[in-house]
C-alpha cells in the first residue's frame, strides 16, 4: 500500500508544491489524483520515487519511507511514466528484458513474455519489434507491460492516458480492473476527469499543492464528477 | 529582382519549370513583395535572436576573445623576441665582418650570408621557419610536437566548429521542436525560410570573430613596438575578408546536412564526421600520397650519381690527356720531356684540379719566348688540353642530376598543393599565408632575393679582393679587409598586387565551396519533409 | 546488475547510427594512417641505408646517421629529426646533407597524420562524442527514469554504463590497431626486437587510458547537463581547450618564461668563435707536420677550440632543456599534452630521446678527443658511434611515470566526478 503523511514539499525558489497532503491507497484501491497543472500531483509522484526528498512528512510504499530507504521502497512498486519511450533501437521483447532484469526479477522465459504481453492487448509478433515503430497507445501498453512484469504490490501512473484514443483508453481500463483484481494498489495521477469516474474507488483534487476533497465513489456515481471537481475547485478558491 | 530569380530557381528544382514566374518578372505586384520582404526581415530577425540567446553563441565568442587576446600577446611578445635577436645577428654580423673579414673570397661570402627578419604578420601568423640551410643539429624541435597557436587556427578550428554548431539544427532541430511546421503554415516560402536562416545565422555567427578581430586590430595599434603601413592593414582586411568566406563554407556545410537529416543527433555526427575528414584528415594525409605518386630519386642517390659523373668527366678527359701526351712525346721526343719537367707549364693537372704552380707557368713562358717551335709545340698541347675540357663539360651536362631532382621535387609539390585543395582548409591555408607573406610563396621570394644579394656579394668579393691584391701583391689570405661599403641585404616583400593575383584561384575555390554547399542546401530543403 | 546495465550500454550502442559512423571513421583513419607512415617509414629506411653504404665507402666526409625506428609509423615524433646524418666540425656539430623528406615544401605546412595524431585529435573527439549524451540523453528519452524507479543504486548505474560504453568504444580502436600492426610488421622491412614490441604495447595501453580520460570527461559533462544539446557544446568547447588550446598555448607561454637564442643566433656564434683563432689556425698550418712539437700545438689548440665551442654548446643546450621541462610542467595537466610526451618517449622519438642522442654525441666527442690525445690511439682505429635508442626500463624510470600518472589520475578524477554529479543528478 502507497501511504502519503502530511506531505510538504516547498522547492528553492519557495514554490510551494505541497501542503501536507494525507492519504493512502490500500490494496486492491485505484485511487486518482487529479488537479491542475502544477496543482502538485507530479510532484508527489516523484517523491515516491525518491526523484526529490519532502521538506517535511512522509510517504512510504508497504511501510518503507521512500526518502529513508528508497532503495527498499522501490523494490514494491513499479512506475508507467506519462509519454512512455524506452530504447527505440532495442525490441520489445530487449526492453520488457532489460527492465524485468533491474527489477531483480531473473530467469524470465519466453512464455513469461507472451503472456505479458497477450495481457496487455498486444500482438506477439510486437516483441520481435522496435520500439521506434511502435504507436503511443502501443508504447503505453508496453509500460504497463513491464509493471506487470515486475508484479509488485504497489504501481505509480502519471498521466497514463494522456493523448490515448478512445479504444486504447478503454483496453487500459480493462487493465486497470485486472490489476485492482490482484490486489495492487494503484495511485493514478490524471486530468481525465471521465475516465477517472468510470475507473476511480476514491478520487482526490489536489489545487496549488492541498488536498482539497476526497470522494469515494459512491459519492460521485451518479452526480457529474465534473461539477463536483468545478465546485470544489471554486469552493477552495473561496476559502482562501 | 532577385527574389524572383531565386523562385524561378526553387520552381525549377522542384521539377516545375513553367511560363508563370516570368510573367510574374514583368507583371510584379509591389504589394507582394513588400509582405515576402517583411516576412524575410522578421524570419532573419528570430534567427539572429535564437542564436544570440543561445549558450553556444556564449561559449563561441568567449572562447574567441579569449584565444585572440592570449594569441596576440604571447606572439606579440615573441615577435619583439625573434626582432631582437634579428638584430643581435646583424649587430653580430657587422662585428664579425668589420673585424674579421678575410681575403679569402669562399670566407668572405660565406660571412655575408643574409639574414631573415622575421615576418610582420607573425603577429597573427606563425610562419614557416624558413629552410635555409639544411636544418640544424641544434635546431628546436618542440614545434614538432606541438605546432604553435595562431590566427589560422582561431579562424580554422574555432569558427569552423562554431560555424557547424550554429547550423547543424537549423532545420533538422526545428523539425524536431516542431516550429518549422508552425513557420510553413504561414504564408511564407521556403526560400525565404533558407535565406532567413543563411543570413541571421552568419550575421549571429560573425559576430564573434568580428569581435575579436577588432580586439586584435585594437592591440596592433595601440602597441608602439608595432609600425603597420598601409599595406599590411590592406592585407588584414584581404585576410579577414578570406576568413570570412572560410567560415560561412562551414556555416553553409552544417545547413546542407540539415537537410539532409531529420534529427539533430545524425546531422551534429555527420557534419563532424566531414569536418573532421576536411580539416584534420585531407589535408595531412595529401603531401604523403604525393610522395608515393610522384617518387623522387634520393638526395644521397642524386648526389652519387652527380659525383659518379664528375668522376667519369674527369676520368674521360685525363685519359685523353694522357693519349695526347703519348703522340706528343712520339712527336716532339726531348722537346716534350722538357715540357714534361717543367710540369706541362705548371699545370700538374691539365687544369683539371686546382694545384697551379705559378712559378712554372712563368718558366715555361720564358722557355717558349726564346724558341717558336717549343710555342707551337705549347700551344698545341693547350689545344688538346682545351679539347679534353670540353668533353668533360659535354659529358656533365648531358645528364643534368641536380636540376632533374628539383624538377621531380617541385612536381610532387605541386602535385602535393593540388590534391589538398579538396580541403578548404588547405585553401584557406595558402590564401592566408600567401597573402600575409607567411607561407610557401615568400620563401620563394625570399630565395630568390638571398640569390640575387648572394650573387651580388660574390661580386663584390671578388672585386674587393682582386682590389686589395693590385694595391698589395704579397696579401696573404689571412690578411683582412675593410668591408665597410658592402652591399646590405634589404628583404622586401611582394608587391601585394602580385600576392593577390597568385591567391585568387585558391579563393575561388573557397567561394565555389560555398556556392555548391548552398545550392545543395537549397535543393535538399526544398523536398524536406517537415512532418 | 553492473553486468546486465553494461550489456544493455554495448547492445544499445552498437545499434545506434553514432556507432557506426564513428565506428567507421575511426577505423579508416587508423589503417589509413598506419599504411601512409609505413610507405614514409620505408623511404626513411631507403635513405637511411644509402647514407650508410656511402659513409662507409671512406670517400670525402665521414659522418654517423642512426637507423629511423619502425615504430616511428606509429609515432613519428622527432624521428626524422634523430635519424639525420651528422658530423663533427671544428666548432659544434653539423648535420651532414640534406633531408630527403623536406623536398615537398608541404610537410612544413601539415602534421603527420601517425597513430598518435589520429588517437591524440581524432579519437578524443569521438571518444566525447560517445559519451556526451549518456545521461542527459537517456534523462530526455526518460528511460532513466524509468530505470531509477527501480531497486538500483546510482554509483552501480552511472559504472555499468561507463563499462558499456567504453568497451564498445575502444574494441573496434583495438581491432583496428591490431590488424593494422599485424599487416605491417608482417612486412620483411619492419624489423621489431622485443623491445619494440613491449614499447608498441605500452604505447597502446597508453593510449586507451588518454582515450578514457575523455570518455570519463564526457560523461561527466553528460552528468552535469540536462539537455544532450548543451551537453555537446560543451564537450566540443572542452575538447578545443583541452587537445589544441593548453598544449600549443603552453609551449609558447614556456618560452617567455625561458629565453633560448634561436639556432641561427647559436651558429653565428659558432662562426665568431672559428674566426677568434682563425690566426693561431693559420700559424699552426705553417708548422711543418713533421716538427716534433706539431702534435702538442694542434692538441693545445683543438682543446681550446672545443673548450669555448663545448661551452658554448652546453649553455644553449641546458637553456633549451630547461624550455622543455617548463614547458612540460605547464601543459601537463591537458591530457593531450601528457599523452604526447609519454607516447613519443615510449617509442624513442620524443624530447627525452633527442636530449639522449645530444648528450650521447657529446660523449662521444670526448671519447675521441681522449683517444686520441690522451691515448695516442690512431684515428683509423676510433670505435665508430653506436647508438641504442632507450630501453623500456629507461623511459618508465624518467618523466614517463610522471605522464602516465597525470592520466591515471585525470581519469579517476573525472570518473569519480561523474558518479558524484550523478548521485545528485535531477532525473525528472
Amino acid at each position: 500500500m502507497i501511504k502519503i503523511n502530511e506531505l510538504t514539499k516547498r522547492y528553492e525558489d519557495g514554490v510551494l508544491a505541497l501542503d501536507h497532503v494525507s492519504y493512502t491507497v490500500a490494496p486492491g484501491e485505484i485511487f486518482c489524483l487529479l488537479g491542475a497543472n502544477g496543482a502538485g500531483k507530479t510532484t508527489t509522484v516523484n517523491i515516491l520515487l525518491d526523484f526529490i526528498p519532502p521538506t517535511s512528512g512522509t510517504a512510504s510504499i508497504n511501510g518503507h519511507d521512500c526518502n529513508k530507504f528508497p532503495l527498499e521502497a522501490k523494490k514494491y512498486v513499479s512506475y508507467v511514466s506519462e509519454n512512455v519511450q524506452l530504447y527505440g533501437m532495442f525490441t520489445a521483447r530487449q526492453n520488457l528484458a532489460f527492465f524485468a532484469e533491474l527489477a531483480g526479477k531473473k530467469g524470465l522465459k519466453k512464455k513469461d513474455y507472451d503472456d505479458v504481453m497477450r495481457t496487455v492487448g498486444l500482438p506477439e509478433k510486437a516483441l520481435k519489434m522496435r520500439l521506434k515503430h511502435f504507436s503511443k497507445g502501443m508504447r503505453q501498453k508496453l509500460g504497463i507491460a513491464i509493471a506487470l512484469l515486475k508484479d509488485p504490490p504497489a504501481i505509480l501512473m502519471d498521466e497514463p492516458t494522456s493523448g490515448l484514443d478512445p479504444t486504447s483508453a478503454h483496453e487500459f481500463l480493462d487493465q486497470l480492473r485486472r490489476l485492482r483484481q490482484r490486489d495492487k494498489a494503484i495511485l493514478m495521477t490524471t486530468h481525465d476527469i471521465f475516465r477517472a469516474k468510470i475507473i476511480a474507488d476514491r478520487v482526490g483534487i489536489m489545487k496549488q499543492g492541498r488536498l482539497v476533497a476526497v470522494r469515494k465513489r459512491e459519492d460521485f456515481k451518479h452526480a457529474d464528477l465534473e461539477q463536483i471537481y468545478m465546485r470544489e475547485m471554486q469552493a477552495a478558491e473561496t476559502v482562501e | 529582382m532577385l527574389k524572383t530569380i531565386i523562385a524561378r530557381v526553387s520552381e525549377y528544382l522542384n521539377g516545375d519549370l513553367n511560363l508563370r514566374p516570368l510573367k510574374a518578372i514583368f507583371t510584379r505586384k509591389p504589394a507582394k513583395t513588400i509582405v515576402k520582404l517583411r516576412s524575410l526581415k522578421t524570419i532573419i530577425a528570430k534567427e539572429f535572436l535564437n542564436n544570440i540567446l543561445n549558450l553556444r553563441f556564449m561559449i563561441g565568442l568567449v572562447l574567441c576573445i579569449v584565444v585572440t587576446i592570449s594569441c596576440i600577446m604571447i606572439l606579440a611578445h615573441d615577435y619583439r623576441q625573434e626582432m631582437k635577436d634579428y638584430n643581435i645577428r646583424i649587430h653580430l654580423q657587422d662585428e664579425m665582418l668589420d673585424n674579421y673579414a678575410p681575403a679569402n673570397e669562399y670566407r668572405l661570402r660565406q660571412m655575408l650570408r643574409p639574414q631573415k627578419p622575421p615576418e610582420r604578420f607573425r603577429l597573427l601568423i606563425i610562419g614557416i621557419p624558413a629552410n635555409e640551410s639544411v636544418g640544424s643539429f641544434d635546431e628546436d624541435p618542440l614545434p614538432i610536437l606541438f605546432p604553435p597557436l595562431d590566427f589560422l587556427f582561431i579562424v580554422t578550428i574555432i569558427m569552423s566548429l562554431l560555424a557547424i554548431l550554429f547550423s547543424h539544427d537549423a532545420i533538422a532541430g526545428e523539425r524536431q521542436s516542431g516550429t518549422l511546421r508552425l513557420m510553413i503554415s504561414n504564408s511564407v516560402s521556403r526560400t525565404a525560410i533558407l535565406l532567413g536562416k543563411l543570413v541571421g545565422g552568419t550575421i549571429s555567427l560573425i559576430i564573434p570573430f568580428i569581435l575579436a578581430l577588432l580586439v586584435g586590430v585594437l592591440y596592433i595599434s595601440i602597441n608602439p613596438a608595432i609600425q603597420w603601413d598601409s599595406s599590411a592593414w590592406l592585407e588584414l582586411a584581404l585576410l579577414s575578408a578570406a576568413s570570412i568566406t572560410f567560415i560561412t563554407l562551414f556555416y553553409f556545410l552544417g545547413l546542407m546536412v540539415s537537410t539532409f537529416s531529420r534529427y539533430s543527433s545524425t546531422s551534429i555526427l555527420n557534419c563532424l564526421f566531414l569536418w573532421v575528414l576536411l580539416i584534420l584528415v585531407i589535408p595531412n594525409v595529401c603531401p604523403y600520397i604525393a610522395a608515393q605518386l610522384r617518387r623522387v630519386p634520393s638526395i644521397e642517390g642524386t648526389s652519387r650519381r652527380s659525383k659518379e659523373i664528375e668522376r667519369h668527366s674527369l676520368d674521360v678527359a685525363r685519359e685523353y690527356m694522357v693519349e695526347a701526351a703519348k703522340r706528343f712525346r712520339l712527336k716532339y721526343g726531348a722537346l716534350f720531356a722538357e715540357y714534361e719537367a717543367l710540369g706541362f707549364g705548371g699545370n700538374w693537372n691539365w687544369g683539371l684540379a686546382d694545384d697551379d704552380d705559378p712559378k712554372l707557368q712563368e718558366a715555361t713562358r720564358r722557355r717558349a719566348e726564346g724558341d717558336p717551335e717549343f710555342a707551337a709545340m705549347v700551344e698545341a698541347f693547350r689545344v688538346e688540353n682545351r679539347k679534353a675540357q670540353q668533353e668533360l663539360i659535354r659529358i656533365r651536362e648531358a645528364s643534368p642530376v641536380e636540376e632533374d631532382l628539383q624538377r621531380k621535387a617541385a612536381s610532387q609539390t605541386r602535385l602535393a598543393k593540388d590534391l589538398a585543395c579538396i580541403s578548404p582548409f588547405a585553401d584557406f591555408v595558402y590564401v592566408a599565408r600567401d597573402l600575409t607573406g607567411t607561407g610557401l610563396r615568400s620563401l620563394e621570394h625570399f630565395k630568390q632575393v638571398k640569390e640575387k644579394y648572394i650573387w651580388q656579394v660574390g661580386r663584390y668579393a671578388e672585386e674587393k679582393i682582386s682590389d686589395a691584391k693590385k694595391k698589395n701583391l704579397a696579401l696573404k689570405e689571412e690578411s683582412l679587409l675593410d668591408v665597410s661599403d658592402r652591399p646590405r641585404f634589404v628583404f622586401k616583400e611582394e608587391p601585394l598586387k602580385d600576392k593577390l593575383i597568385g591567391v585568387l584561384p585558391y579563393w575561388g575555390i573557397l567561394v565555389l565551396f560555398n556556392v555548391v554547399f548552398f545550392v545543395a542546401a537549397f535543393a535538399g530543403f526544398m523536398r524536406y519533409d517537415v512532418r | 546488475m553492473i553486468f546486465e546495465i553494461a550489456k544493455k550500454e554495448m547492445r544499445q550502442n552498437l545499434l545506434s547510427y553514432k556507432f557506426s559512423i564513428i565506428t567507421i571513421l575511426s577505423t579508416v583513419l587508423i589503417l589509413l594512417s598506419i599504411f601512409i607512415m609505413y610507405s614514409d617509414f620505408c623511404l626513411a629506411r631507403e635513405n637511411h641505408e644509402v647514407l650508410q653504404k656511402e659513409s662507409q665507402k671512406g670517400q670525402g666526409r665521414h659522418y654517423e646517421v642512426i637507423p629511423p625506428t619502425p615504430l616511428g609509423i606509429f609515432a613519428k615524433g622527432l624521428d626524422e629529426n634523430l635519424c639525420r646524418p651528422w658530423e663533427f666540425e671544428a666548432v659544434g656539430v653539423e648535420i651532414s646533407s640534406a633531408k630527403q623528406k623536406s623536398l615537398n615544401d608541404l610537410f612544413k605546412l601539415f602534421t603527420a597524420p601517425d597513430l598518435l595524431y589520429i588517437i591524440k585529435v581524432i579519437l578524443s573527439l569521438c571518444a566525447m562524442l560517445f559519451a556526451f549524451d549518456m545521461v542527459s540523453g537517456e534523462k530526455e528519452t526518460g528511460t532513466l527514469r524509468q530505470s531509477l524507479s527501480n531497486d538500483l543504486k546510482r554509483p552501480i548505474l552511472i559504472i555499468g554504463k561507463w563499462i558499456g560504453g567504453f568497451t564498445s568504444f575502444i574494441l573496434p580502436f583495438l581491432v583496428s590497431v591490431l590488424i593494422g600492426t599485424i599487416l605491417v610488421t608482417s612486412s620483411p622491412r619492419v624489423e621489431m626486437n622485443p623491445q619494440d614490441w613491449a614499447k608498441l604495447g605500452l604505447f597502446i595501453l597508453s593510449g586507451v587510458v588518454y582515450l578514457a580520460v575523455f570518455f570519463s570527461l564526457g560523461l561527466l559533462i553528460s552528468c552535469l547537463t540536462h539537455r544532450s544539446s548543451t551537453s555537446l557544446v560543451i564537450s566540443l568547447f572542452v575538447w578545443t581547450i583541452l587537445v589544441f588550446l593548453i598544449p600549443n598555448l603552453g609551449n609558447i607561454l614556456a618560452r617567455q618564461f625561458v629565453s633560448v637564442p634561436t639556432v641561427q643566433q647559436l651558429e653565428l656564434r659558432r662562426k665568431q668563435i672559428m674566426e677568434k683563432f682563425r690566426p693561431e689556425i693559420n700559424e699552426l698550418r705553417r708548422i711543418p707536420e713533421t716538427r716534433s712539437d706539431y702534435k702538442a700545438h694542434e692538441e693545445a689548440l683543438i682543446r681550446r677550440i672545443f673548450a669555448d665551442s663545448d661551452k658554448l654548446d652546453e649553455n644553449y643546450r641546458n637553456r633549451f632543456n630547461s624550455l622543455v621541462k617548463v614547458s612540460q610542467n605547464i601543459t601537463r595537466f591537458s591530457p593531450a599534452s601528457a599523452f604526447t610526451f609519454l607516447a613519443t618517449d615510449i617509442m624513442g622519438t620524443g624530447m627525452a630521446e633527442e636530449q639522449r642522442l645530444k648528450r650521447m654525441v657529446q660523449s662521444y666527442k670526448n671519447l675521441i678527443v681522449h683517444l686520441i690525445y690522451d691515448e695516442n690511439i690512431d684515428e683509423d682505429s676510433i670505435p665508430g658511434f653506436h647508438y641504442g635508442r632507450s630501453s623500456v626500463n629507461e623511459i618508465l624510470s624518467q618523466e614517463g611515470l610522471r605522464n602516465s600518472l597525470v592520466l591515471i589520475l585525470l581519469n579517476v578524477l573525472f570518473l569519480t566526478g561523474a558518479s558524484v554529479a550523478f548521485l545528485k543528478y535531477d532525473v525528472r
